[in-house]
């Protein structure tokens, strides 16, 4: 689509609202120039994309008062994520370019707004002043330092404030060259700086990680093997007769398979799905030594004579993923168009391209964004691969408790433990499946939540192939004298089916024992996709003491429930880390 | 559709049928000053045209924005 398509679907909005049932979404801006093109821009793209937009933008030149006043429309907007774009450019004077002062003061600003708000803070560096003659002119001007003061700044409160993400906007106009985004004339007369396309640019950044903040990322690269992977066909000339290595255009083929290896090492998980017998497809893992990727880097190879689109359901089924979260690339424009039609979700770049584009549009692809990578996240390529493993050896025990012996489970409770508040919320946003009420919680709420009491328990899982990270998570808060509510109980999918969840919720049961609580409430909310919690209090013994708009609210006595599973062990290592 | 009618009917989110001569900011309430901006600089992209700033603001309605191209020499029907 190009921007007058945006600006059609913004300017029908603007007249009718929207038709369909849209997911609502509220965002600021603050700039310190004229922004109505990038807000009607943003709202054309947030309309195609499915969300209804509520768009604050700071009024001119008002960015200090508003950002400094908590009781300014800024802060009672609430948004989950606030657009901040300064600009500072060579061609024209401002606050900015007069003294250093000025950006001492935007900086405190902003960091008040930033530590208030619930929501995210994208904050944009400044654009170089980068040119040749500028760079001549300017050298030791202030314009220079500047910038360089201000972007080392938002780089430290990006550190400091887990809620503030840096977008670099330098890397943008270098894509599109800094002779193409200024529009002097519009910048002159009408106080916006920017042109059109470059306007879109910056848009379509800030829709990915709008889409990210909203959980819609992409988690999965799906992969063909032929000529996608590699030059050639290994059916036809064997697992050293394809092309990949150091000559064209096997060296292509490597860097591919390089920056792939890269994504899975910041978090995506890979997976194949490719028309061959998968006893070629693993003697070329054993014999083929240039291969970049080896079989441990894929959670899921598929390699069989069905259609494209039945190995991706079957892959996001055996993941545990959604078809919206696979990115699928395949060379053939017949398995492409298969795929299109019957799985739309699935995102399906065009990969009717030389090999030597291949690392290049991988890297361009609008589909990684996330507002900010945990250590969890990177290692998520890896779990997922892992997991493979661990279904080889289910498939070889007879019953659950054999599978876990063999496993070796161990979960590792912290109580209160304030350095994992970002992975916690991070669960509370991302759990859908198995989750009690799905309340999705702020760091920031999580934090007030420890200090007025609550009891925060997170499991860190692991087994005898490595840990899954914290992947589990009950919030308890007092509801009356002796009785304790859970308000938050949740478990990554990832480590379902393992009665991680029932050893887990005993370990602190009776820590709430040892404690005095003589009742554990539970209010189930049911949503779309929570179904997998929904037995799980009735199977405890859990009575259900009422129910409202469909949601029921369950009771445990804690004392009967302890001598209930008195004899009945589950083969799960337990430590309590508190 | 000419390019021009697009860029018009895009923009201020009206039908083409209703992209006539007479268009002007009085009859179609969306050609506010945002849009103004946005005509001009979509229609000099559209057309590969540049029009002075004192031109396009004396822009009054559709009929002048063919009369204009046309003095840059261009085809506003292309």
């Amino acid at each position: 689509m190009e921007i007058l398509d945006y600006l059609k679907l913004a300017q029908a909005f603007e007249k009718n609202g929207s038709e369909k049932n849209l997911e609502n979404v509220k965002i600021s801006i603050v700039t310190n120039f004229t922004d109505d093109l990038l807000k009607k821009t943003l709202t054309g793209l947030c309309i195609s994309q499915g969300f209804h937009p509520y768009i604050f933008t700071v009024p001119y030149k008002q960015y200090l008062f508003d950002l400094k006043n908590e009781s300014s429309d800024l802060y009672k907007h609430e948004s989950e994520i606030t657009f901040v774009f300064f600009d500072i450019n060579p061609f024209i004077s401002s606050e900015f370019t007069s003294s250093l002062d000025h950006i001492d003061e935007v900086l405190n600003d902003l960091k008040t707004f930033c530590k208030q708000t619930k929501g995210d803070v994208i904050i944009h560096t400044l654009i170089n002043p980068s040119s040749v003659q500028h760079s001549r002119i300017f050298k030791g001007h202030i314009l220079n330092r500047t910038v360089s003061e201000f972007n080392n700044k938002i780089s430290e409160l990006s550190d400091e404030l887990s809620n503030v993400r840096i977008l670099d906007t330098n890397s943008i106009v270098s894509s599109v060259g800094e002779k193409n985004i200024r529009d002097l004339r519009g910048m002159y007369a009408f106080s916006q700086p920017f042109n059109n396309e470059f306007t879109l640019n910056i848009v379509k950044e800030w829709m990915s990680l709008i889409r990210a903040k909203k959980g819609l990322i992409h988690k999965c690269i799906v992969l063909d093997l032929d000529n996608t992977l590699w030059g050639g066909v290994i059916g036809e000339s064997g697992p050293l007769g394809v092309s990949l290595g150091n000559e064209y255009p096997g060296n292509a083929f490597l860097e591919f398979q390089k920056v792939l290896l890269d994504y899975y090492n910041h978090g995506i998980i890979l997976a194949i799905n490719s028309k061959n017998n998968i006893e070629d497809v693993n003697e070329m893992f054993e014999k083929n030594q240039n291969m970049i990727l080896k079989k441990s880097h894929f959670a899921s190879i598929v390699a069989n004579w069905k259609t494209k689109a039945e190995n991706l359901v079957q892959i996001s089924n055996e993941l545990n993923i959604g078809l919206d979260s696979i990115v699928f690339i395949d060379d053939d424009p017949m398995n492409r168009e298969i795929v299109t039609s019957q799985l739309p979700e699935v995102m399906v770049p065009n990969w009717s391209i030389p090999p030597e584009e291949y690392a290049k549009t991988l890297l361009d692809l609008d589909a990684f964004h996330v507002i900010k990578l945990t250590d969890e996240d990177k290692q998520r390529g890896q779990m997922y691969a892992v997991e493979r493993e661990r279904k080889e050896i289910l498939s070889s025990s007879t019953d659950v408790s054999e599978y876990l012996k063999k496993l070796d489970v161990e979960i590792e409770i912290s109580l209160n433990s304030r350095e994992q508040i970002p992975r916690l919320s991070q669960l509370t946003q991302k759990t859908n499946q198995f989750n009690l009420s799905t309340i999705r919680s702020t760091e920031k709420e999580i934090e007030t939540l420890i200090d007025t009491g609550a009891l925060v328990f997170s499991g860190d899982i692991k087994d005898k192939f490595g840990s899954y990270g914290i992947t589990i998570l009950a919030i308890i808060v007092e509801k009356e004298i002796n009785k304790a509510e859970l308000l938050i109980y949740l478990m990554s999918c990832r480590v379902m089916g393992r009665k991680i969840e029932e050893a887990f919720l005993r370990s602190i049961i009776e820590t709430l024992n040892k404690k005095g609580y003589k009742k554990l409430v539970a209010k189930f909310i049911p949503t779309k996709k929570n179904l997998p919690i929904s037995d799980f209090f009735p199977q405890l013994g859990a009575m259900q003491v009422s129910s409202s708009e469909g949601a029921k609210v369950y009771e445990l006595a804690i004392i009967d429930y302890l001598a209930n599973i008195a004899n009945n062990s589950i083969p799960i290592k337990i430590k309590e880390l508190y | 559709m000419s390019k021009l009618t697009h860029v018009f009917s895009s923009v201020l989110g009206i039908d083409e049928s209703e992209v006539t001569p007479e268009l002007s900011p009085e009859s179609a309430s969306s050609w506010d000053s945002l849009n103004a901006i946005i005509l001009l600089t979509e229609i000099e992209k559209a057309l590969g045209v540049r029009f002075e700033y004192s031109e396009a603001m004396a822009i009054k309605n559709f009929a002048d924005v063919i009369n204009l191209v046309k003095s840059k020499g261009k085809d506003p029907y292309e």
